[in-house]
Order: structure tokens, then C-alpha cells, then sequence
């Protein structure tokens, strides 16, 4: 299945998967193999493998709750100049700026919520939809 | 809810009054459920040093970051040790984005670990 994104200029296509890892991992090696095409640099592929197992891990877990019969939604694009990838789940969303900071010193031996901190240490964007259901990461070929 | 994943048995050494495990697996889940494991039986009756050995990692992610601080505290609590041995440059990466070498002894090889 084949869709647009207003603020995404390459079309994005788009994949219902169960929300469950297994059922992640032939897009995500789709999109990996896509970004091996493309010429990213190997440092760039595990920033992208990384952050998408991130975002894959949060919208189980924390979005759909564990829920197998939920679904996940990703939609990507990957161009020789960036790579877009977004992963939406069905759960009830949550403000990400409620997430606390993992790196503080009073949260650093906290066991949780290392995912988002991640997600924006290896990748150039990342941003989530009103709601927080949606979380889209951009990486450049740089 | 998800089945949990089968977890591969632990490779586990005493040496002389520390205790080695060499982790294994491939991906986050993989690897969590190692370290997991390794809180769950070890640590109740250990007694000075535990060891990592983590060369055989790969792919981990937050979660597995997130059960290495946890098994941290519990060996902590316990009055004891835990040293990691040789993490792949990968997973050295993931530690200092997360400011968590300051938390673990790290050596690049189990001779280093069990001598400092």
C-alpha cells in the first residue's frame, strides 16, 4: 500500500503490520536494505536500524499495551539525501515532554526510558503528532 | 498479551570468588532477556564480583540498557560488584549516549576485570 504525507515531499509507502516484533522485521529490512542501496554510511544504517527498533519497541509497548491484535502503521521513505520513517500505533498517546530525561543525574539509574533519548541521540529529527501516537524520525545522508 | 522469548541458557564460570557470565543474543529482546536472567538467579548468592562478558552482544537497545542498570542496582544492593568486559563499539556508543559509563567498570578483556 502506497501513500503521501503533507510534509514529506518522496512518497511514503505505507505497511499495517500486527504489533508484534516479529511482524516488524520484514519492513525493517526493507527499509535497511533500502538505506544499503542509497550509500549510507554504516555508522547512518545502525543509527536508522536503532531508532526504528526504538520506535517499534515504544508503540508495542507502551501504545498498543502488549496488544497483539493492535496494529502498527509505518510509513517510510528512503532517498540517497534523507531517510523519513514514521511508526504509529493505536494506543492513546501521551506528551513526550512529560517523558522524563534518562541522562539527568537523578533519573541515570532509573531502568526505563532510555528509547526516546536514543531515538534523538542518533537521529537528526524527531518528532511525534499532536496526540503521540506518531512518532517520525529523519535521518540525512551526510 | 506477547509470549515471552525463549531465553538461551546462561554461560556461567566461577572464577576463584567472582562469578563470569558470558551473555549472548542478537537483538534488544534477545540480550535483555539474558541479562534478565541473570538477575533472576545469580544474583540472590552472589558473594563478591560479578562479570559480564559482553563480546558476544549485538544489537541491543534501551531495554537491554535499561536491564544492565537494573541488575546494576541489585548487585549493588547486595553489597557486591559488576564489572562488563569488552562491549562492541556499538554498545560502548549506546552507553555514553546514555551516560551510563560512569556507572560501569568497563575492561576490554575479563583479565583486566577480575585484576582491577
Amino acid at each position: 500500500m502506497n501513500g503521501t504525507d503533507a510534509g514529506q515531499s518522496e512518497p511514503l509507502t505505507e505497511i499495517v503490520v500486527p504489533s508484534k516484533i516479529e511482524a516488524t522485521k520484514e519492513p525493517e529490512q526493507q527499509i535497511l536494505a533500502q538505506v544499503a542501496r542509497c550509500g549510507y554510511s554504516l555508522d547512518a544504517a545502525f543509527a536508522i536500524k536503532l531508532a526504528l527498533q526504538e520506535a517499534v519497541t515504544n508503540a508495542i509497548k507502551h501504545g498498543n499495551r502488549n496488544d497483539p491484535s493492535k496494529h502498527l502503521t509505518l510509513r517510510f521513505a528512503v532517498s540517497p539525501e534523507k531517510t523519513v520513517i514514521a511508526v504509529a500505533d493505536e494506543g492513546e498517546g501521551f506528551h513526550v515532554e512529560k517523558v522524563p530525561d534518562p541522562t539527568t543525574d537523578e533519573n541515570l539509574e532509573c531502568p526505563t526510558g532510555r528509547g526516546i533519548m536514543l531515538m534523538r541521540a542518533y537521529m537528526n529529527n524527531v518528532s511525534y503528532n499532536d496526540k503521540g501516537t506518531e512518532v517520525t524520525l529523519v535521518k540525512l545522508n551526510e | 498479551m506477547q509470549q515471552p522469548h525463549p531465553s538461551p541458557p546462561l554461560n556461567v564460570q566461577k572464577q576463584g570468588s567472582a562469578v563470569v557470565v558470558t551473555v549472548t543474543g542478537c537483538g534488544d529482546a534477545e540480550c535483555t532477556d539474558q541479562i534478565r536472567a541473570v538477575a533472576a538467579t545469580l544474583v540472590a548468592s552472589l558473594e563478591g564480583l560479578l562479570v559480564l562478558d559482553l563480546s558476544q552482544v549485538r544489537s541491543p537497545g534501551a531495554d537491554f540498557l535499561g536491564a544492565l542498570v537494573a541488575l546494576l542496582l541489585r548487585v549493588q544492593t547486595r553489597g557486591a560488584s559488576l564489572k562488563l568486559v569488552n562491549p562492541d563499539a556499538e554498545l560502548r556508543q549506546l552507553l555514553q549516549e546514555s551516560r551510563l559509563l560512569s556507572l560501569f567498570g568497563i575492561y576490554n578483556d575479563l583479565e583486566q576485570a577480575l585484576a582491577g
